[in-house]
């Protein structure tokens, strides 16, 4: 199963940071989770399950960034479903593909932001519609996102198109509010904590 | 994970890794086998074993709770309109439906069952610790362990601290109900908080584990859980791994 993949990148992981980052991740993980259990206390029709993936790229870097996205998916199949399994390379995309424009410095003004948002929104998209379509045939079970597909189906006739334009609307606007919310967390994180990781809003100031 | 039951029933006693390797032997026979009916036995066998491990109410509710949803939105989206679908079987007005897609989409459902129901199984019987344990024993990396097993831990402790948040914001004037702006707007006091306090928790928890040397390297780790390979875990992986070989020729022999 993927344990051995994990135990390669745990390796990897291990060269780049110590025990200070490797806490970080549960706790980042623990984030992701929390932000969509908040998301159903509130009754917001979105996920916003991110949350630490963005928070653990800025502290840590890409690829525990992916670890922590990897781990999110797998205590989601874990507990609510196996389904999210596959899904867990959605997840470590988008966490290395955040966490390389957060190095390259993007997250320090707005306009970097922007980017960031839509660079992971087309990730997503294209990844998770591959899954959804060749892993599942199109739909995993019954929610917005798979009726709004199902709707355009039945007016497009084409699979493809369906899943992906449903998926992309989803993700354009889950991911804006992900990527605000993350933006003033971070924000409001001290600097005298971030300094002590590799950060890579640390010294804009 | 199940805590586990008073009576430890036959199911719970297997070792974790057996049961990983069923979830991999069946899924895998499963999805190779041409039709679905492999599948459909599949999983009837396995409400017996849920049976035998006192799961059946719970497992049957999510078993129908996962299966029928898809089900109808698969056979709808495939069935309709698979670019596959060549016999047709009836025509609805706005759509024909269509044999080869309904037979994809029924192969995907059982497929999806067979991998539901075994990981549903292996999780209400096995307590979190001891597949940790038995994958550590097996070679795996402790500090892969410990993000686990830290990951498992940490929700329902931060589930309890966005409880307490909640509680003193709203007794700040947060509302945390009303229209969609109102609750959007509400996620930040709500969610920050429990990430800042998170955080400093994570620093206490990377002091707390390095005082106890857990960057060592070259040091024998020792656990109190105590994980065994039983007769019957031999018999079964036997079992399993031989079950998984005959499908693989049997369904080579289907296609020819």
């Amino acid at each position: 199963m993927n344990f051995d993949k994990k135990s390669a990148l745990s390796r990897s992981v291990k060269v780049q940071s110590a025990t200070k980052s490797l806490v970080l991740i549960p706790i980042a993980v623990g984030i992701n989770l929390i932000g969509g259990t908040l998301c159903s206390t509130l009754k917001l029709p979105l996920f916003l399950d991110m949350i630490g993936t963005i928070v653990i790229a800025v502290l840590s870097g890409p690829w525990v960034a992916a670890l922590c996205g990897l781990l999110t998916n797998l205590f989601l199949a874990l507990v609510a479903n196996p389904v999210y399994l596959p899904y867990a390379l959605v997840s470590v995309l988008c966490g290395l593909v955040t966490g390389y424009l957060i190095k390259a410095g993007l997250f320090r003004n707005k306009f970097g932001v922007v980017v960031t948002w839509l660079a992971v929104t087309l990730t997503n998209t294209v990844s998770a519609s591959l899954i959804t379509i060749f892993v599942y045939g199109g739909a995993t079970g019954v929610n917005s996102t798979s009726l709004v597909t199902a709707a355009l189906l039945a007016t497009t006739k084409k699979i493809m198109f369906s899943v992906f334009s449903s998926s992309m609307v989803e993700n354009l606007i889950d991911k804006a509010i992900v990527f605000v919310i993350a933006y003033l967390i971070i924000q409001r994180i001290p600097k005298k904590f971030l300094s002590q990781y590799s950060s890579s809003l640390g010294d804009d100031d | 994970m199940g805590s586990g039951e008073p009576v430890k029933s036959p199911i719970e006693k297997l070792n974790p890794l057996t049961k990983m390797l069923a979830i991999f032997c069946l899924g895998l026979a499963t999805l190779i086998y041409p039709n679905s009916w492999l599948g459909l036995g599949i999983v009837i066998v396995l409400f017996g074993v849920a049976g035998m491990a006192h799961i059946l109410k719970s497992f049957a509710k999510t078993i129908f709770g996962f299966g029928i949803p898809i089900s109808l939105m698969l056979f709808f989206i495939q069935g309709l309109y698979s670019p596959k679908n060549k016999t047709i079987i009836a025509d609805l007005g706005f759509a024909k439906l269509g044999e080869e897609g309904l037979l994809y989409a029924a192969k995907i459902v059982i497929t999806l069952l067979v991998f539901l129901a075994t990981f549903y199984i292996m999780n209400q019987t096995t307590y979190a610790g001891k597949m940790v344990a038995a994958l550590t024993s097996s070679g795996i990396n402790p500090q892969v362990g410990y993000l686990i097993l830290a990951s498992l831990n940490v929700v329902p402790q931060m589930h309890r601290r966005l409880d307490v948040i909640k509680e003193a914001q709203e007794a700040r004037g947060v509302e945390t109900t009303g229209g969609l702006w109102a609750r959007l707007k509400a996620y930040i006091p709500l969610m920050g908080p429990v990430v800042m306090s998170s955080l400093t928790d994570a620093q206490e928890r990377g002091m707390t584990l390095e005082t106890r040397g857990f960057a060592n390297t070259n040091v024998k780790r020792t656990s109190y859980i105590e994980v065994t390979t039983s007769k019957a875990d031999t018999y079964l992986r036997a079992g399993l791994i031989i079950f998984l070989v005959a499908v693989i020729i049997i369904s080579i022999l289907m296609r020819w």
